[in-house]
Formats: structure tokens, sequence, C-alpha cells
């Protein structure tokens, strides 16, 4: 009897472990593998679009300086504003150049009285007739006297020009207040550059960096397309400006004017290698500091297989991924994780094309929850 | 005959009968001390059985030229085991998929058996041995014989493909009213006959009278039932067509041929219920199968 | 005798709820649809057939591979149900008497009737197949070795794995033959000289009789079994040798072959009632030249 309680005890045991077994497999057997997530991978040339945001400068910007050491009296516009050609922008004060203006023409008539003067000393040698050399010498004198004042009435002229273009600085063509360093009763020098109008015709420039095999695939000349942000759109009440089209802003056609390489800027991200691009774009009603994005769409030179960068390692050998390889049996696959040896394409953020070393069925695995080794029994997510 | 004569020749008889349960048991126990084997190892002994398929890389791990039979693991492990269980959802499957085609059949056929095996053995019909051999000869067919029967019932009923082409055969069949008729035949009629003076019915005597003497028959029944249905191959094999419907004793043969690791575990796993059941009730499978060579 | 009749009602009454449910079924997923079969083993196709008389059964006999299955299940049934009961009966009385450890032997022949031949398979393999254990027994004995389940040979190794599964059912039953046997008669005839086999021929043999049919209907049925064996350790088409009636049939099956299987299963049917009824005979009239 004691038998026979006991083995009623194992078979009770044994269809009861195995019951409990059924129901916690899936439990038991996250325990026990590394569980790792697979991808097929997907045929075809790496997208290398680049779409990178930055804020639209203006191509060309002339920087307005004060002709005198002058004290500005009025500024008559603000920063962001547009202007048209002649439009006054500051007035000057410029007490200072008259002031030098009328200390000019006092030399000059100095200059003047001492030419009469010499003239008159010269009519008694004249009439003399016989001091030659004298007579010579005195003629010199006066034509020297003569350039002096050419001298002079030029430099008159200019402070008087000075006076007459400087005191109001105007808009020298249609465009935007860029910048605007000064303010009432601030005193300017000459070349000291006080304001910068961003010319309307001109165009504005987009200017941002990439890195990497999309910044390598990128042309001269090549075609961007600029999107314009909607919400950051400027002010243009009193400027006839042209209807957007769509609600979410515009896009405009943009053309890569520049590629330079190993940009000091923008040494975190892209590393060496990032590159610094500028998309020319022009249309109505840009203005500087606005908001936009280029978008670059192009495609990897080689087809291949593509993954996610994070599913490629590399050791001493090369680079390898690993591919789930199931191996069939009446109880159900079990998979393993074997490394493949690949020869890489082209890269992008997130997505690297192998050119070889995967065939299309393969399961690439992308994310496990431990490290692999070769040969590793897995579990499928 | 003297005594040291007697003693010898007993000896002799239990050195031979200790020989022969040794070979009997041989399959078996190697098979339980191979289940705890590592996968490497198991390989190593066995791989030459499929020579095709040499993955192992390492010299150590090459299959040797012949298969050779270890008793011992040189590192017992639990390791196929718990990979059959843990690792490979497939294996519990198919062996609930096993219980669920068993017991159904077991239950089955000793309910119909023991109800019939009342009317064949203590009643009085016209035709009834006729009929009884009928059932008789039924039972003796091989499977082969009633495949078709089977098949083209289940056709008609709509259940081909599933659990219940192979369950009803099985609850139906010949043996269970066999045996129990062989049981309910060694009820002294005199038990009944009492029973019915004391003014008990056909039923009051089958459930108070018939049904506790037959109690070791049914266990007996049980076990052949659950032994013959557990191993069933022909049937799933032939109603049967998605694999994971299978019960395990179709396949343990693939695994068999496929992954040898976790065979030796697999197998153990799935001769273990049986045994202990066997183990379980011993002495009424024995009395049973006394019972089906007694002439009735 | 109203009493005898009224009872034999009452009998018929209760013959038919006890008797029901299994009669139902016997009737539903046997009888009838061997009824069918047989319907169809006369027709040419399932569908709409037309009756061609026994032309089926001549196209059966005419395939080779049914008369090599049939051949074959014959003689397994020859050969191994003899050395079946010949090792029984030996183990029998090497067991009977006061053993020590009887139970414990018979629960060692008994339990390769239960273990499932599939969760053995492995082993079989590994000692039959070409590069098998008893291969390389053969070799390090410098003998040939032996292409075990592609040769004639799987014909042995199928009497043997039949005889290791089916011995403790036979043995059990000679068991209890024996015990039937008086120990007195056996101790009397020891006691007038007799030797051992003339005991064993004139008191032990005729008390086993009974069983003895019953042991040789069994391991004829069981015969028929080996197929799960077979088919476990050597696949659907295995060597010639033992490609038996039951791969024949399970491959038609397969083929969906309709009219050789229907033919098949009558033919296979009427062989083994045949044979049955025989034995039945056999028995009854050796048990009436007894009395």
């Amino acid at each position: 009897m004691k038998r026979k309680t006991a083995l009623r005890w194992a078979l009770g045991l044994f269809f009861g472990g195995l019951l409990v077994l059924t129901f916690l497999s899936n439990t038991i057997q996250s325990l026990s593998l590394p569980k790792v997530a697979v991808e097929k991978p997907t045929v075809g040339s790496l997208d290398l679009s680049i779409s990178e945001d930055g804020f639209l400068q203006p191509a060309y910007t002339a920087p307005l300086v004060p002709l005198g050491n002058w004290t500005v009296t009025t500024v008559h516009v603000k920063k962001s504003d547009h202007v048209k050609k002649g439009d006054p922008l500051l007035t000057f004060d410029t007490t200072t150049t008259q002031r030098s203006l009328e200390d000019e023409k006092t030399r000059y008539e100095q200059l003047q009285i001492q030419y009469l003067q010499m003239q008159e000393a010269l009519k008694p040698l004249l009439r003399q007739g016989d001091d030659e050399d004298a007579i010579e010498k005195q003629k010199q004198d006066l034509q020297v006297k003569q350039l002096d004042m050419e001298i002079e009435r030029r430099q008159i002229a200019d402070l008087e020009k000075q006076i007459r273009d400087g005191e109001v600085l105007r808009a020298p063509f249609d465009g935007i207040v860029s910048s605007l360093s000064v303010e009432a009763g601030a005193n300017v020098s000459p070349g000291q550059s006080v304001c910068t109008v961003a010319s309307d015709a001109s165009g504005y420039q987009l200017v941002f960096s990439a890195s990497g095999d999309a910044a390598d695939a990128l042309q001269l000349g090549g075609n961007v397309k600029v999107a314009i942000a909607a919400t950051d759109m400027p002010q243009t009440e009193g400027k006839d400006l042209p209807a957007f089209n769509g609600p979410g802003g515009r896009v405009l056609d943009g053309k890569i004017s520049a590629i330079e390489s190993g940009s000091g800027q923008s040494g975190g991200e892209g590393g060496s290698d990032a590159k610094t691009v500028t998309v020319d774009v022009s249309g109505d009603g840009l203005s500087p500091g606005l908001k936009a994005t280029a978008n670059i769409p192009q495609q990897s030179a080689s087809p291949g297989f593509k993954i996610p960068v994070d599913a490629l390692h590399s050791d001493d050998s090369g680079s390898y991924v690993f591919v789930a390889t199931a191996k069939e049996g009446p109880l159900g696959s079990s998979y393993y994780a074997v490394k493949a040896y690949v020869n890489t394409g082209e890269q992008s953020d997130d997505t690297v094309v192998i050119l070889s070393g995967l065939s299309p069925d393969e399961r690439v695995v992308t994310d496990s929850s431990e490290p692999l080794s070769d040969g590793d029994r897995i579990r499928l997510e | 005959m003297t005594a040291v004569a007697r003693h010898a020749g007993i000896a002799v008889r239990l050195a031979l009968l200790a020989a022969l349960a040794a070979l009997a048991l041989f399959p078996i126990a190697l098979t339980v001390t191979n289940s705890f084997m590592s996968e490497r190892e198991i390989s190593h002994h066995y791989g030459a059985l499929q020579s095709s398929d040499s993955s192992g890389e390492d010299a150590a791990d090459m299959p040797t030229e012949r298969v050779s039979i270890r008793w011992v693991p040189e590192v017992a492990t639990l390791k196929a085991f718990g990979d059959v269980l843990l690792n490979r959802p497939k294996f519990l499957t198919l062996f609930w998929n096993s219980v669920r085609l068993t017991a159904p059949i077991v239950l089955g056929q000793t309910a119909v058996g023991t109800l019939a095996a009342y009317a064949f053995a203590k009643l009085v019909f016209p035709g009834r041995d006729k009929l009884f051999f009928l059932y008789l000869l039924t039972m003796l067919m091989p499977f082969q014989v009633t495949l078709v029967p089977n098949y083209l019932v289940a056709k008609q009923l709509g259940m081909l493909h599933s659990y219940g082409a192979i369950i009803w055969p099985g609850v139906f069949a010949a043996f269970g009213v066999f045996l129990m008729r062989q049981f309910a035949a060694g009820i002294p009629n005199s038990y009944l006959e009492a029973a019915r003076i004391d003014g008990a019915g056909h039923f009051r005597s089958f459930f108070h009278i018939v049904l506790p003497l037959v109690k070791p028959g049914m266990t007996a029944l049980m076990l052949l039932a659950f032994a013959d249905n557990w191993n069933m191959v022909e049937q799933p094999l032939l109603f049967l067509t998605e694999p994971f419907r299978q019960p395990l004793s179709v396949y343990l043969a693939q695994i068999v041929s496929g992954e040898q690791g976790v065979a030796f575990a697999s197998s153990v796993l799935y001769m273990t219920p049986m045994v202990l059941l066997f183990l379980y009730g011993e002495e009424q499978l024995v009395e049973g199968i006394q019972r089906s060579g007694v002439k009735g | 005798m109203p009493l005898h009749r009224l009872r034999r009602l009452r009998d018929s009454g209760a013959a038919i709820a006890f008797l029901g449910p299994s009669l139902t079924g016997f009737l539903l997923f046997y009888l009838i649809p061997f009824g069918a079969v047989v319907y169809y083993s006369f027709i040419d196709t399932p569908i709409q057939g037309h009756f061609v008389g026994l032309d089926n059964y001549r196209l059966l006999w005419d395939s080779a591979s049914f008369r090599k299955a049939f051949v074959n299940s014959l003689a397994f049934a020859g050969a191994g149900v003899p050395i079946l009961f010949a090792f029984s009966l030996a183990l029998a009385l090497l067991l009977s008497g006061a053993m020590p450890l009887r139970r414990t032997f018979r629960t060692a022949f008994l339990l390769p009737l239960v273990v499932p031949v599939a969760s053995i398979a492995l082993v079989w393999q590994a000692l039959f197949h070409w590069q098998g254990a008893l291969n390389g027994l053969l070799a390090s004995l410098g003998l040939t070795p032996v292409d075990w389940m592609n040769s004639r040979w799987s014909f042995a190794v199928m009497v043997i794995v039949y005889v290791w599964k089916n011995a403790g059912y036979n043995l059990v039953l000679f068991l209890a033959g024996l015990a039937n046997v008086p120990a007195e008669q056996k101790e009397a005839a020891a006691i007038d000289g007799a030797g051992p086999w003339r005991r064993f021929w004139a008191i032990t043999w005729p008390g086993l009789a009974p069983v003895s049919f019953f042991v040789v209907v069994m391991s004829v049925v069981a015969s028929f079994k080996v197929f799960r064996e077979t088919y476990l350790v050597a696949g659907a088409y295995p060597n010639d040798a033992i490609y038996t009636l039951q791969h024949f049939m399970n491959n038609s099956f397969q083929n969906l072959d309709y009219s050789k299987l229907t033919s098949a299963a009558v033919l296979l049917a009427i062989v083994i009632g045949a044979a049955v009824y025989v034995l039945f005979r056999a028995e009854r009239l050796a048990r009436e030249a007894e009395e």
C-alpha cells in the first residue's frame, strides 16, 4: 500500500508538473534564453536623404558706415524693418564736419589773399623786366599757391559732400535691416558698421552641416527643396507679397552653392567628416532668420540589404551581423544566433547597406537582451 | 533429487533469468541513463546515426565513426530535460495531445466495455454468442482492416482530421468488451441469483454486485488500453494532417532522427506516465492478462 | 416454461440497455462501414462506380507489392509466433515453481509491453544501424558488419523486437496455465521415475493446452502490431524483407488507392477470420477429444 501511495504521488506530481510547465513555459523560456529582436532586411538602395533645419540668411548684406565722426541724432528704423532704396535709416549730427569745413574755407580764403598778394608782387617785377630769374621764381610760387588752393577747394567739396550725403544714412537698395548697432546719441566713426541691410534682390542662403555618406553623396548645383515654415512667416503688412501656396508654408527650389569640408563649427556630432553645406534659395517675402528645412532626396549608389546600424558589429576579422537560424526539430524550432561576416556599403544615421554576406530570407538580429556570441541559443521575440 | 542439485538448478535458472531480464530491460535502462547525458556527449556517441549532418566544427565534437553505447554519462545533467520542457513548447503541446487522445478512449472504452460485458456475461438473449464471436473477430483484426471503415465513418460524420475520428472507434473497440466480459464471467451466478431473490433489478445488480467485483478488470483494461493508445501510431499518422495536432508517439520517431540531444529525455518523459501506471496497477494487469486467456 | 421465457424477455430488455452503447458504436464504427468496404471492393471507383466483380481482387493479387507484403506478413507470423511461443514458454518454465524474485522478474518482462515503442526507437536504431553498436561489436570481433535494417536481416531484427515486446504478455498467460497444473501429479510422476522431459509432455503440456490456444491467437494479433516498431525504426518504406501488409495498406491509404485498399482489407479480414475460425475449431475438437 505504501508503494501504491508513492506511485500515486509520483503520477500526480508528474502530470501536475507538466501542467504547471505548460502554463508557465513562456515565462520560463524568457528567463533562460537571450531574447532577441529580428528583422528581415529589405532590399534596396539606402535612403540617404537629408532633411536639415536651419535659418535663412541673406546672400548679400551691405554694411553701412557713417562718413564722419559723428553722433547719431535719430534712428529711423528698427531691426528687421523693410526698407526701400533711399529710405532714411539714421540721421547724424554733422557739427564736427561742418566745423572743419569752415576751417577749410577760412584756409582757402587765406590762400586766396596770399595768392593775390603774390600777384601784386609780380607786377613790379614784370614792369622792370630785367630780373628774369626773380620773375620766374615768382611765377612758380604763384603756381604752387594755385595748386594749394585747388587742394583746399577739393577738400571743401569733400566735406560738403560728406555732410550732404552723410547726414542722413539711407538704404542703398530694397531690403531688410538685418542689424542695427547704434542708438540715438551714440558716437560713431567712419568705417564703423552701424547698420546692415540685406538685399532683397540677392536671395537667401540656408547653411547646415551634414556628415557621413549622405554628405558625400551631395553635389554642387544639386537641387534642394526648401520648405519654409508657415508659423515663422515674417510680418508682411504694407508689402505686397504673392499669396503663399498652401497653409503649411511653402516649398521653394534651391541649389547647393557650396560644400565645405571640415567646418569647425559642428565638431560635436558629425566628427571630422562633417561638411558645411550652403543652399541658395530665392523667393519673395523671405526674411533673414526664417526657419527653413532643406530636403535633399537621394539614394545610395549600390543597392543591397538594408539593416539597422545597431545590428552591425565588428571584430578583428571585419564587420558582421548575427543571423537567427532555425533548427527544425520535431519538437519545434530552436533558434541560434550565427555570425555572418558582411561587406557594408553606404551608411546613414540609422541604416547601413549590406552589399554581400546576407541572403534575402535571413533574419538579422537587431536587438538582444544579452550580448550574443556565435552559436548562442536564442529566443525570438 | 538432492537438495544440492535443486539449489544448483535454481541458481542456474536464476542466472538465466537475470540475463534475460537484463536483455528485456536493456533498451529501457539505456534510454533512462542516457537521458542525463549532455547534448555534446550524445552527439558524440550517436552522431554516426546521422552522418550526413555533421555540424560540429570542433574535433572533439565530431561523432565517433560508429555508435558507441555508453551507460553512464560522463557528466550527469538535467539539461536535456530542461531543454525539452522549457525551450520546446511543442513537446508539451504534443504531450497534451497524447493525453487528449488517450484519456477519452481509455475512460470511454472501460465504461462501454463494462456495461456490455454484463450483458454478454450475465444476461441471456438471442444471438448472444454469435454477436460475441463477431466482437472477438473484430478485436483480432489488425488496425489496417478497420482503417478504411473508420475512415469512411469519419468522413460521413464530418470529423475527418479531428480527434473524434480516432477517439470514437477507440471508445467502441471490441477489446474492452472482451476483457470485461472475461472478468464479469468470473462472478458466480449465485451472487446475482441471490440479489434477484432480494428483489434487485438488473441495474442494482450491476452497480452493487458486478461493478465492485470487476474493478480489477477495469484497472487492467484501463492499463492495457492506455498502453495501446498512448502508443498509437497508425491512426494519427493517417487521420491527422496538422503536425501540431499529432500525439507524441508519432513525433518521437522524428525526434530520434532529428534531435538526438533531447531524444532520450523526451523518450523518458514520454514513457514515465505509462511506467508509473503500470507499476501502480501491475497486479490488476497481470490478472487481466490471465483472464483474457481463460476460455469463458 | 413460461417463467424461463419471462426471464429471457426481461433479460433481453436489459441486454438492449446494457449492450446499447457498445452495440451502437460497434455497428456504426465497425460493422456497417465494413459492409461498405466490402461493397466498395466490388466497384471500380468509390463515386458512381460500376460493379466490376472480382476485378479489384485480381488487380490486387497482380500487384507485386501486395504479394510481397502478403507473403512477408504470413512469413512473419509463421516465424515469429512459434519463436515467441517457445521463448515465452521457456521463460514461464524458468520462472515457475518457488523461484526467488519471481515478481521482480515478471515485472521486468512485462515492462516492454507497456513502454511505448516510440520512446525506445532510438535504442533500436543505435543497435541495428549500419554504423550501429552491433556492427561495432562485430567489427571488434573481426567479423563482417551486417546492414541489419537494409537486408534480409531486418526480418530477424523485427522478430527480436516482436519477441521482446510480447514475451511478457504470454509469460503471464503461461504462468497462469502452469499454476493450474496440479503439483501433486508432477511429484507423483517424479517419484515414478519419469524424467523432466517426459513429465513435461505427460503432465505440464496437457495442462497448458487451453492457454496455449490463446497464446497463439494473441501472438498472431500481436504479430500484426509489430508494424509500429517497423515503422518507427525503418519508416514507411522499409527493406523488402519487412514490407508487410500493414505497410502496403498504409501506403495505399496515403495514395488514396481505394480499390486496392478495400479489397486488401476484405481479403485480410477473410484470411484472419478463417485462421481464427480454424483455431477455435481445433481447440474445440481438442477439448472434446480430451473429454
